[in-house]
């Protein structure tokens, strides 16, 4: 596998986006079309913002678009954003994940925050009931909408509740009810970063310490077993432990720092999940948990120094 | 940091059971963590015998004379000097001395570009073509080890593994405190098969030179290390010393580059701990490069000094190989008998990893040019534009020293003497297998070397 490694960072965002064609596609199988039409629009967003921000900050166009970053963030926020959300929130979700989050702190590789969650973070807080309008339906009401059907529901104010749906019956019909049906992308994530990880793009320590820590306080928070393990497959759990959570550039750069920073995620999007008020748990446990990366490395390192002693053994 | 027995050359039942129960009679074995494989090239160059010079065709020689504390030259222009006389020398006790590659007369004393060195001092001869040895003194018996380094500064031995550190100021450490040998064969850069051939070819003489410096010193062990990819030299090296009933330990080492890094061939070998910016005098090993243990030998027992060293030639062109060179033979003699192809572009000196592009076209060889490389589009391609970092850890990965590049390129980026300081800049080796990592090709190793002598210079 060794010889398949990405070794200049355009072919490692590359590899991040062949990774998470199998999510996205599975995805798009059960939710239709718009899928991938949010994804376009994220991706032809996030390439306007980002030339838009490397010519504002005065850096070459060709270097900065080169790395493809801009690929790999808007991808993410596409997928990020819940389904329907309107056009002018995903533009907004962008300008704060690269404008602000990445191109506000020097640019790739210098900021703290997870840009995309920084991004869908501000939208999701400041516009909340225009984002979920209602309570989130589980059932892919969105599946038999065509791509003008998907269009012209994006070019709107508020999301576009899915009151509609409830009443149809297409769900019945397809046999959809199966209470695992709703929730299959996550086989294709979990794919996707099994395949970033044998790559060496990935680290398996988030992903597998925020896996523990997420069962543990499910089970603390008295769900059963099996129940806490369905909760890794609920709201693209596996997608934000295996492309968002493991980004290099915001998580520690030690073993054991990134270990806690895992730890430290999955119960916090736990409680958020249990106690809090937004739906959003994932990204403010990932943004909690980016601000105290300086730290974490600096426990990691005081604890398990791996350095060559400085001084006679 | 993980240490634990590693098998070598002989795994029997037998030894395992003996090293478990009984007293150990091996030392325990360190691993270190980091490092990189890289692509060898060794097969272009190591399928040839060493080949000699014709010494009637030999063009001009410029000798340099290196060294923290140079030689002074000691003949006249227009004198007639033979092969293996002194040409300079000095007082002090760290002056290495020169000798005369071959016989002829010295016809200027100028400065002249040296091919891993710069511009130095240099006696320049023009060979009679003869080859005719002056007086010999062979040292032949086992003496005090002040006496043989006072007999290596004579000879001109200097470390000839890159370094040149003079072999004389290595051996006058704390004899009471060595126990243990450690000779490096690892040559873990890629294209370089000087030390190989050397190994393969003169596998006795090698063989010997340890024996005599273990009787010097008095050592309880004395081990080579190769790399692994180099069996042919392994095998020559066992047959040799079982031959000579020698106690020379042949040890395998990690197929890592940089394995033969001073404290890592520490480590691998004797398991011991070096600290950066401590000799290995102090954790009581002497460690010589294996070419150096050649010359040595030579020396010793044949009263040659170091007059001539094996250089590697390869790369692009047509008939790669080792030749035995002497020392200050112009570089382009050497390529010219090589065969360069005309779509090289530069010559590199030394390996791809810790060498550099040759500047001057009329520099000699000198005692520590290893290797020229006819560079190519193919074999070296083109640095791609640094892009930022996106701290992937890569560079944390690969460092043999443990330490973390990335946050070292910060610091230096940002002239930050403390937190240089803080990382440990004074640990890093140079070897640059992180800027060989690096998916932004960031140049971490080159800004070390920099930061490093900033760092020199203030103080």
């Amino acid at each position: 596998m060794s010889l398949l490694r990405p070794e200049t960072v355009r072919s490692i965002m590359l590899a991040v986006v062949v990774a998470l064609l199998p999510g996205t596609a599975l995805y798009a199988y059960q939710y239709g079309v718009v899928v991938w039409v949010q994804t376009g629009w994220c991706i032809l967003f996030a390439l306007l913002v980002e030339g838009l921000f490397l010519s504002m900050r005065g850096q070459p166009l060709r270097h900065g678009l080169g790395d493809m970053s801009w690929l790999v963030s808007g991808w993410i926020m596409g997928r990020a954003l819940s389904l329907m959300t309107p056009l002018w929130l995903m533009l907004l979700a962008t300008v704060f994940a690269l404008g602000l989050a990445k191109h506000g702190s020097g640019g790739l590789g210098r900021n703290r925050l997870n840009p995309v969650m920084a991004g869908l973070g501000v939208v999701a807080v400041v516009f909340y009931q225009l984002l979920y309008p209602a309570p989130a339906w589980p059932q892919p009401w969105t599946l038999d909408l065509g791509v003008f059907e998907v269009l012209n529901l994006e070019w709107v104010w508020r999301a576009t509740p899915p009151h509609d749906a409830i009443a149809s019956a297409t769900p019945l019909a397809k046999g959809l009810l199966d209470e695992a049906a709703p929730y299959l992308s996550w086989a294709g994530y979990l794919g996707g970063g099994l395949l970033l990880a044998l790559l060496r793009v990935i680290r398996l320590e988030i992903p597998l310490a925020m896996m523990a820590s997420s069962v543990l306080t499910s089970m603390l928070l008295g769900h059963t077993p099996t129940e806490a393990l369905n909760g890794l497959t609920l709201g693209g759990w596996v997608f934000a432990a295996f492309f968002i959570a493991t980004d290099p550039v915001t998580s520690p750069d030690r073993g054991l720092g990134r270990v806690l920073f895992g730890l430290l995620i999955g119960v916090l999007t736990e409680c958020i999940r249990a106690f809090g008020l937004y739906p959003d748990g994932l990204c403010f446990a990932v943004l909690a948990g980016n601000l105290l990366v300086p730290q974490l490395d600096w426990v990691a390192q005081r604890c398990w120094p791996k350095s060559w002693k400085g001084r006679l053994a | 940091m993980v240490t634990f027995t590693r098998s070598t050359s002989s795994t029997s039942v037998l030894s395992w059971l003996r090293r478990l129960f009984g007293k150990s009679s091996r030392p325990q074995r360190g691993n270190w963590r980091g490092g990189v494989k890289l692509v060898g090239h060794k097969s272009l160059s190591n399928q040839t015998p060493i080949q000699r010079l014709n010494a009637g065709k030999m063009p001009p020689l410029s000798v340099p004379l290196r060294g923290r504390n140079p030689p002074e030259a000691c003949v006249e222009v227009g004198q007639r000097v033979r092969k293996g006389e002194v040409i300079a020398w000095g007082e002090g006790e760290d002056v290495v001395w020169v000798h005369a590659p071959t016989s002829g007369i010295i016809t200027a004393l100028e400065t002249a570009p040296v091919a891993d060195l710069g511009v130095i001092d240099s006696v320049q001869i023009t060979p009679d073509g003869l080859d005719e040895w002056g007086e010999r003194q062979p040292l032949g018996r086992v003496v005090n080890s002040a006496e043989l380094a006072d007999f290596a500064l004579r000879m001109g031995l200097v470390g000839l593994g890159g370094a040149g550190f003079p072999t004389g100021l290595k051996l006058q450490g704390p004899a009471e405190e060595i126990d243990t040998l450690l000779i490096n064969g690892a040559e873990c850069e890629p294209f370089i098969t000087c030390d190989d051939r050397l190994m393969r070819e003169r596998a006795g003489e090698i063989v010997a030179a340890a024996d005599y410096l273990a009787a010097v010193f008095k050592v309880e062990r004395v081990c080579i290390g190769v790399e692994p990819n180099k069996p042919e030299a392994l095998a020559r090296l066992r047959r040799a010393a079982t031959a000579a009933g020698s106690r020379l330990e042949v040890c395998a080492l990690p197929h890592r580059y940089p394995a033969g890094g001073q404290p890592l061939l520490v480590k691998s070998l004797s398991g011991r701990h070096l600290p950066p910016g401590h000799l290995p005098a102090e954790v009581g090993a002497m460690v010589l490069n294996v070419a150096t243990v050649y010359a040595l030998g030579r020396a010793v027992f044949q009263g040659e000094p170091l007059i001539s060293r094996v250089v590697t030639l390869t790369g692009n062109v047509k008939h790669a190989g080792n030749v035995e060179v002497p020392i200050g033979l112009p570089v382009a003699y050497l390529l010219q008998m090589a065969g360069v192809r005309p779509d090289s572009r530069g010559v590199q000196v030394g390996g791809p990893m810790m060498g550099r592009l040759l500047e001057h076209d009329d520099a000699v060889v000198s005692k520590t040019t290893n290797c020229l490389i006819a560079r190519s589009e193919q074999l070296f391609s083109p640095r791609p534009d640094a892009t930022p970092c996106i701290r992937c850890n890569r560079c944390i990965d690969v460092c043999p020293m443990a330490l973390q590049p990335l946050h070292l390129f910060a610091a230096a980026k940002q002239n930050d003497v403390r937190r240089l300081q803080q990382e440990r800049l004074s640990a890093c080796i140079e070897c640059g297998a992180c800027s060989h990592v690096c998916p932004s090709h960031l140049p971490l190793r080159d800004s070390f070397r920099q930061a490093k002598r900033k760092l020199r210079g203030r103080r």
